[in-house]
């Protein structure tokens, strides 16, 4: 509403509190450029330290064992992807490394199956290339994709009640290519209840947690991982014990791969190196610092300049009520 | 859910076998039959088509009702009988929703169509009338044919034993074209729009964010604080100088220092602030709706128009 | 035995706050003259209004990404009033909508209002719009409309998500007027950034009954005020319970589930103070959760084609 014309006789206060929107979208351009470029070119690592929402999710991803399933109930879209996409591939990493099998579905969206196939596709990727090359995770055996449900909400409140009911109609193809049941699959075999479901992740911008946390909250440990600007509703949930752990936009994209590289000491400190048993290990000498790291200084510099645009305002704002005075 | 599974011999007239004629016969059947329906609804006069409105909402809002608070039988499967009537409620509810969740999806489809035809009907006029913005409009119309005929295309293209397996290695042109337009531009287009938001967060923030007032300066000093304890270098340097004023060790000092660093203010800010707010927010938003609800559900919803 | 059995607690709080609604509009009905405080987010619509009429440019109305529900009536409802407003002075209105249903319901509301006031004729057809329902391309469509149009009035009420602050700063670019309500709590502050007035939490569902002064909605208007005050009453009264248990009322049992899995026993225990599970507060919304119990059930022979149907149960 209040954007006065720019006039040739303006005082520096009036300038300075009525820059124009085109030089200020500029700069925001010109610096998150710049910086992801500079961090691209000198790997710059800016330290974080994990929330306690954070280790909590952490630890329980940390500790499944070889074999358990969890779902990965992903609305991560290619537009998210600077959020949802580092919190997934961490998530992806550790269910490959720990052999921990997962079943994804998503009702926000039909490209969000596409965004984690190829996710899952670049992970195998980068598995293949390791030093010793890792085992692909394949479809069937590792995992399986139960695709897009319409209405995601009924969908969870029959899987509640009768999982198998609610996603026995859904088909995969086994290795010899013949379509089975997916809960033919090693991955849903053992699954009879929701119960069996050791972990339930959200990953997504929007908020699915109110659906997820209303119809199958206490039946499984839920793990949010959402983009920031949800956080502060998504945080309630946590405070209230509905979730089990919660990671926070990118900020937690970034805090997860930190834990990855450091683990949680026996102390319950994030890096720490205290003796004992850690209460969640590290995954050494493998890659843990990715696309959540590589977003981060861009996304501190980007902060740093609006914090700084607002002072220039202020100033602005001062200098004239300074002149008029 | 077969509403006929209870009869003593099975009828298959709705489980025709895939491709029959019979098939075509009921498909083409139930669109004249819908059609007519709904046409004949739309002629309703007013005073008719209101209680019937009413009906069906409440019936509607009845079965979801149900389908919620009923007590769920656990664990059961298609070939058990349910044991006593509260569990026969709660299986029929069960095997009924699939089909309940079919007219709904019938019924947006149908409605999606309309949406279409009101979108197509506006921008075709403005090409017509070579509206000042026609060539934007012209624009939307071919992507909404090309975007139709080739995912319907690329969807025909896999249909068929194998055919999915045989697209996926060799894929033709529609199935390029497709992806050209959803991977390729639809999806990357979609996530211009939403990076658009940072510049429009930015130039809100330049512009709202002025110390007008002591609330607006409580306002601005409770941001900057979150948005530093959002830079992980910030908080790590900004814990580290309250360490060095004595918040590492023992003692009253560094208890009271303590709630200096910056991860415990930003925590006290979240704890205190932030989330009672917000769920004093959320119970009034609850409450609405469920008023709201009950309104529409009971049929004593006026509006604004009586 | 379960010590609390409050798994129903929660449906019962329902009930009762559904009663209080209920009761407050047959009191409504019955004459009683009930208070609503001054909302200025609804004052400023005439003002809006009144702005597009001078400069002969459309109002804007959009709903956000509300499918048909009660959130989509309620924003149709609000902006019925406003065609209503806008109508009398022949200002012409757009109403972009990303849910085909709601779209057919707002239509015809919206047809009714020029109806009613007795210009059917100004009734224009293109005037309320679907856009998409794939939320980028209706902010980007609903931009269009803002910045080719000019609008000099924008409301934006409903559900909003991330699209918010778009429509909202072109909006503001433009000059517009905007009066906002956000159902969605995250989006609220980004709104308060770029619109004029906002309509915070649940005033958007006092809009209808603030607006009309018609004694069904008054009266749901003054049930969901006793509702939240029940709410923050309980609040309290369980802050202070909580309190006042933890620092000194001793547990003296423990409890656990033997043997049969719906039985639960007693067992006494040094006296000391409680836990936070133990507290009263606690119990009363986490009650004892027993495993679930799966039932011997005869079973019927299937027919293939239910054997297809899900395919799970096997």
């Amino acid at each position: 509403m209040d954007d006065p014309q720019v006039k040739p006789q303006m005082s520096l206060g009036a300038k300075l509190q009525s820059v124009k929107r085109h030089v200020l979208y500029l700069t925001l351009f010109g610096v998150v450029s710049l910086s992801l470029i500079l961090s691209h070119l000198f790997s710059i690592q800016v330290p974080s330290q994990p929330q306690e929402y954070t280790k909590e999710a952490y630890k329980l991803i940390r500790n499944l064992h070889e074999g358990d399933t969890i779902v990965i109930d992903t609305g991560a879209t290619n537009a998210s992807r600077g959020e949802n996409g580092g919190q997934m591939e961490a998530l992806l990493r550790m269910c490959m490394r720990e052999k921990v099998k997962f079943v994804m579905y998503s009702y926000v969206e039909p490209q969000c199956i596409e965004v984690a196939r190829a996710m899952i596709a670049n992970i195998n990727l980068e598995r293949s290339k390791a030093n010793p090359p890792e085992p692909a995770y394949k479809e069937w055996d590792d995992f399986v994709i139960l695709g897009f449900f319409p209405d995601g909400a009924t969908m969870l409140q029959t899987a509640a009640a009768n999982i198998r009911d609610a996603w026995g109609n859904k088909k995969a193809k086994d290795p010899s290519g013949a379509e089975r049941s997916v809960f033919e699959s090693p991955v849903l075999q053992n699954i009879k209840k929701i119960e069996d479901i050791k972990v339930y992740v959200g990953i997504s911008p929007t908020n699915i947690m109110a659906t997820i946390v209303g119809r199958v909250g206490k039946r499984v440990p839920i793990i949010s991982m959402i983009a920031g600007v949800m956080f502060p509703e998504q945080f309630n949930y946590y405070k209230s014990g509905q979730l089990a752990g919660l990671l926070n936009g990118l900020v937690g994209a970034v805090e997860m791969e930190n834990l990855m590289q450091n683990g949680i000491d026996s102390q319950g400190v994030a890096g720490g190196k205290a003796e004992g048993p850690p209460i969640a290990a590290p995954f050494p000498g493998e890659i843990n610092l990715s696309r959540g790291n590589s977003y981060y200084f861009a996304f501190c510099c980007a902060i740093s300049l609006l914090m700084l645009t607002i002072v220039v305002g202020n100033v602005g704002m001062y200098l004239e009520r300074k002149r008029k005075n | 859910m077969n509403l006929l599974a209870q009869l003593p011999t099975p009828t298959n007239f709705w489980m025709s076998p895939n491709g029959s004629t019979l098939l075509w016969i009921e498909i083409i059947g139930a669109f004249v039959l819908g059609f007519a329906a709904i046409f004949g609804l739309s002629y309703l006069p007013k005073n008719l088509r209101k209680p019937l409105i009413g009906i069906a909402t409440f019936l509607g809002g009845l079965y979801f009702m149900l389908h919620y608070l009923w007590p769920t039988a656990q664990d059961y499967s298609k070939d058990q009988v349910p044991k006593g009537a509260v569990e026969g409620v709660s299986f029929w509810l069960q095997y009924s929703l699939p089909t309940v969740m079919n007219f709904n999806q019938v019924l947006s489809g149908l409605l999606l169509g309309l949406g279409i035809a009101s979108l197509l009907r506006i921008h075709a006029e403005r090409v017509a009338k070579r509206h000042p913005d026609w060539m934007y409009s012209l624009t939307l119309i071919v992507c909404m044919g090309l975007m139709a005929i080739f995912g319907l295309l690329d969807w025909a293209s896999a249909i068929g034993p194998g055919q999915a397996k045989q697209v996926a290695d060799h894929p033709g042109f529609v199935n390029f074209a497709y992806n050209f337009l959803f991977g390729g531009l639809f999806v990357n287009l979609d996530a211009v729009m939403y990076s658009m938001i940072a510049f429009f967060i930015y130039s809100a923030a330049y512009r709202s964010f002025r110390l007008r007032s002591i609330e607006s300066a409580v306002l601005l000093g409770t941001a900057v604080l979150i948005m530093l304890s959002l830079m992980g270098g910030v908080m790590v340097g900004w814990d580290k100088v309250v360490d060095m004023l004595g918040g590492s060790g023992h003692g009253a000092v560094a208890e009271f220092m303590s709630n200096l660093r910056l991860g415990a203010i930003k925590d006290w800010v979240q704890n205190n602030m932030q989330s009672p707010s917000i769920r004093a927010i959320e119970f009034g938003l609850a409450v609405g709706v469920l008023a709201m609800s009950l309104r529409l559900w009971l049929g004593i919803e006026k509006g604004i128009n009586g | 035995m379960q010590y609390y059995d409050t798994g129903y607690l929660q449906i019962l709080l329902v009930v009762v706050l559904v009663a209080f609604i209920l009761y407050n509009i047959t009191r409504a009905k019955q004459g009683k003259s009930l208070f609503i405080r001054r909302i200025a987010g609804l004052n400023a619509i005439e003002e809006a209004v009144g702005r597009s009429t001078e400069m002969g440019r459309p109002v804007l109305m959009v709903p956000g990404l509300s499918v048909l529900g009660p959130v989509g009536i309620q924003a149709v409802n609000i902006f019925a009033y406003i065609t209503r407003k806008a109508a009398k002075f022949g200002t012409p209105i757009r109403m972009c909508l990303a849910d085909p249903a709601l779209y057919s319901v707002a239509q015809e509301i919206i047809r009714d209002v020029y109806q009613s006031e007795g210009i059917p004729d100004q009734y224009d057809s293109t005037s309320v719009r679907f856009i998409s329902d794939r939320q980028f391309a209706f902010a980007a469509g609903v931009v269009g409309t803002i910045m080719r149009e000019k609008v000099a009035a924008c409301f934006l009420m409903g559900d909003w998500y991330a699209e918010s602050l778009i429509l909202a700063e072109s909006a503001n670019e433009i000059g517009a007027i905007q009066v906002a309500a956000s159902t969605i709590t995250t989006q609220t502050p980004f709104l308060i950034a770029a619109c004029d007035y906002v309509l915070i939490g649940d005033e958007f569902y006092a809009a209808s009954a603030y607006l009309s002064r018609e004694p069904v909605l008054v009266g749901s208007l003054i049930g969901q005020d006793w509702s939240k005050m029940l709410i923050a009453g309980v609040i309290l009264a369980l802050t202070a319970q909580a309190s006042f248990e933890k620092a000194f009322v001793q547990q003296t049992f423990k409890e656990s589930q033997k043997g049969d899995r719906q039985i639960w026993t007693r067992e006494d225990i040094t006296p000391r103070l409680k836990k936070k599970s133990e507290l009263l507060e606690f119990r009363l919304f986490h009650p004892h959760d027993p495993e679930a119990v799966f039932p011997k059930r005869d079973k019927i022979k299937l027919q293939p084609w239910e054997k297809d149907d899900t395919g799970g149960s096997q």
